[in-house]
């Protein structure tokens, strides 16, 4: 009810309504871009570029689905539409590595260091593995938004798998040493 | 706990509810560009505007928008109530009288008098500014638990962040907090600095010393603020921060005593920075209920539109109607003989000027020119032409010099009482119609009375219509053809007409409104002499546009 009449108010161009919607959503909103982006600055870019998209398409948004939902898919088309723009999705090699459990303390890891290690992924394994691990598309979603094809989409993802577990690993270990 | 981890998983489950509030100046910087597209896009959100309100009426989107405007548009409403307050109460007994009801008595309302009409309406007022008044009762309810709502998670956050604080301190490496992800960010970049800074030689009793200094910063703080719960997260933030640092260097050797200064001088901006974000968080608890806020901005945005509306007082207004003109009772207008003939009234056009003045918010009264065109057929008439001038039969007919020789008559009770005579054998008796045609200047004065007056509105018209004859003949038709055979001799150069209705009007754009008006007019003294008891009236569909300025 509230989200709906802050959502009309905001198509009539009311600034203060538009406040409310950028104070309610930009810390959803900018964790994704944190997630999708190389570093802090290009997220709040990216932020600050998706919520002018937002407030110029706010009249296209229909009560179907969660307005939460239809924000953040306008952010990762954005956040998408940039690196085509620079044209990141070159072709590489298809072989998909194997997968590997990890062995973990869980509590050791802290958030930021998980997502300091995704904005150091290579651009494209980055977006494949935001869109497949944490925003749950499928790989068929993720080879058209990305124009690129399932199995690139796949090795793309393991190969991210593979960076993020020894990054992961190096960590902990130099956590060991620390705490000896 | 060491265990064996899917890295999916792993990252699934820490990034659930992964939130990061946004540096601060980000929503200055969007609400500049904002304001700055406003400024551009003016003409083509008019030209938006009018070409979708120009669909809407194509498409009769009339009752959609009426459902859709329905929530929001209730709001305003609420001052109306505050105001009528006190009216209502002391109504109280007449306004228990339900409210369908009294709808129905004003659509009755033709036969009372003005003064009851107007008792009516209040009455219908002061119900619905009830019924308002029990809406914004429960919208405040509503507001009042989501106030309760959101103070209830923003202290679920802090007992988590809390509990977060316990684990923090069995690693001493991470800090996971979700609310104060910028603040961490801060800390990183500070601490950052620092390593590299840390690079050059210094002495661990120097990053000590920082540790004591800052404790004592951060404590000072705790007494200056009030909010203790947050402040105290943050203190523990502090001392796992710096736990965490100065572990860093113990690994990466130490500082010189001039990295020392600028560490503290990176310290301070960073407690300046958590100081910042804990008035930021107060902030965001104080207006987490951002529907208050709206009914303020409503309330002075209300404020603003009645200025205006004061301001466009004056109205002029096109309007075209279909105009099905009846009789109330069976009679003829022409002579009793044709009473029970059947009679064909013809649907014909009203156009006209409009221009209204508004008394105030609630009445205006209207004023204006139409011209309307009234006509019906009275079917089955015998008429009978002879060789020579006849005696006219029917006084209400000035018969032309055509029609000089003819009479007429009704199908049902004609005696040919003449049809021996020879000279009229050679002309047939026929069966034809009368079409009496007449057309009048209409200028109404109405008063209408608003009941919603919102982007789309509705009123109540009453009031009367004087008539100026214009046009008046009466017509034989028979076998195809039309023949004019005289003007009515019975009717009064001028009239009156008592008219009610009701009112729609939709303002698609600026100060213009698509207007519909159903009205009835029923018409008083229309005939100077016996009209048989022919008493006419007109149902008109009037719609048009209107320009207020």
């Amino acid at each position: 009810m509230i989200i709906e009449q802050l959502i009309h108010e905001c198509s009539n161009n009311n600034t203060k309504a538009q406040e409310q919607v950028y104070r309610l959503l930009a810390p959803k909103l900018f964790s994704v871009c944190l997630k999708y982006s190389r570093n802090y600055e290009e997220a709040q870019d990216n932020l600050q570029e998706s919520f002018l998209i937002i407030f110029d398409k706010i009249n296209q948004y229909k009560n179907s689905g969660s307005f939460e939902g239809w924000a953040k898919r306008i952010v990762i088309n954005y956040v998408l539409q940039q690196y085509r723009k620079q044209n990141v999705f070159e072709i590489v090699s298809e072989k998909i590595p194997a997968e590997e459990e990890l062995e973990i303390d869980d509590d050791s890891i802290s958030l930021e260091f998980l997502t300091k290690i995704i904005q150091e992924l290579p651009d494209r394994y980055r977006l494949v593995f935001n869109l497949y691990v944490l925003d749950g598309y499928s790989h068929k979603e993720i080879s058209e938004m990305l124009g690129i094809n399932i199995g690139t989409s796949k090795s793309n993802l393991a190969r991210a798998k593979v960076i993020l577990k020894t990054k992961i690993e190096v960590n902990s270990s130099f956590d060991v040493k620390k705490s000896k | 706990m060491k265990e064996n981890k899917n890295i999916e998983r792993l990252f699934q489950e820490k990034f659930k509810d992964f939130e990061a509030l946004p540096p601060e100046d980000s929503w200055d910087f969007i609400a500049d560009r904002l304001h700055k597209k406003k400024k551009k896009r003016i003409i083509p959100i008019w030209f938006q505007l009018s070409g979708v309100a120009a669909s809407i009426l194509l498409v009769g989107g009339l009752i959609w928008n009426f459902t859709a405007q329905n929530e929001t548009e209730q709001l305003p409403v609420f001052e109306n109530t505050i105001v009528n307050g006190k009216e209502t109460n002391n109504n109280e007994i007449n306004s228990k009288t339900k409210f369908s009801t009294d709808e129905s008595l004003v659509y009755d309302s033709k036969e009372k008098n003005n003064e009851k009409n107007s008792l009516e309406s209040d009455q219908q007022n002061n119900n619905k500014s009830k019924i308002y008044k029990e809406n914004l009762l429960n919208k405040q309810n509503k507001i009042n638990s989501g106030k309760t709502n959101t103070i209830i998670t923003y202290n679920e956050l802090e007992k988590n962040t809390d509990s977060n604080y316990k684990r923090k301190k069995k690693s001493n490496n991470n800090f996971k907090q979700q609310r104060f992800a910028k603040e961490n960010s801060e800390i990183v970049v500070v601490s950052n600095t620092k390593k590299s800074t840390a690079k050059r030689k210094s002495k661990y009793k120097s990053n000590k010393s920082n540790v004591g200094f800052e404790n004592e910063i951060s404590t000072d703080l705790i007494v200056a603020d009030k909010s203790s719960k947050e402040q105290q997260i943050m203190k523990n933030d502090i001392d796992a921060f710096f736990e965490q640092t100065t572990a860093n260097k113990t690994l990466v050797t130490n500082n010189n005593s001039i990295s020392s200064e600028t560490n503290n001088t990176n310290v301070l901006a960073s407690t300046e920075i958590i100081c910042k974000d804990s008035t930021l968080i107060a902030e965001v608890l104080k207006e987490t209920n951002p529907l208050e806020e709206l009914l303020k901005e409503k309330e002075v945005g209300k404020n603003e539109d009645e200025k205006e509306e004061k301001r466009s007082k004056w109205a002029i207004s096109t309007n075209a109607s279909p105009v099905y003109f009846n009789s109330l009772a069976e009679g003829s207008s022409i002579d009793e003989q044709f009473n029970s003939n059947s009679k064909n009234y013809t649907t014909t056009l009203s156009i006209g000027l409009a221009g209204s003045y508004a008394i105030n918010d609630k009445l205006s009264l209207k004023t204006g020119v139409n011209s309307i065109n009234l006509s019906y057929n009275t079917n089955d008439v015998v008429f009978e032409s002879r060789m020579r001038e006849v005696e006219n039969n029917i006084p209400t007919i000035s018969r032309n010099a055509n029609a000089s020789n003819m009479i007429f008559s009704s199908k049902n009770g004609t005696v040919n009482e003449i049809s021996g005579d020879v000279e009229n054998v050679i002309i047939d008796n026929n069966i034809g119609a009368l079409k009496q045609n007449i057309s009048y200047i209409e200028v109404p004065l109405e008063l209408s009375y608003k009941l919603i007056d919102k982007k789309f509105g509705v009123e109540i018209i009453g009031g009367m219509s004087t008539l100026f004859l214009n046009q008046n003949n009466i017509s034989l038709m028979a076998n195809g053809l039309e023949m004019e055979v005289g003007r009515a001799n019975n009717l009064n150069n001028i009239h009156f007409s008592s008219n009610v209705g009701l009112g729609f009007k939709y303002s698609f754009w600026k100060s213009f409104n698509a207007n519909f008006q159903p009205m009835f007019k029923y018409q008083i003294n229309t005939f100077n002499q016996n009209s048989s008891n022919f008493k006419p009236y007109f149902i008109g569909l009037y719609s048009g546009i209107s320009f207020s300025f």
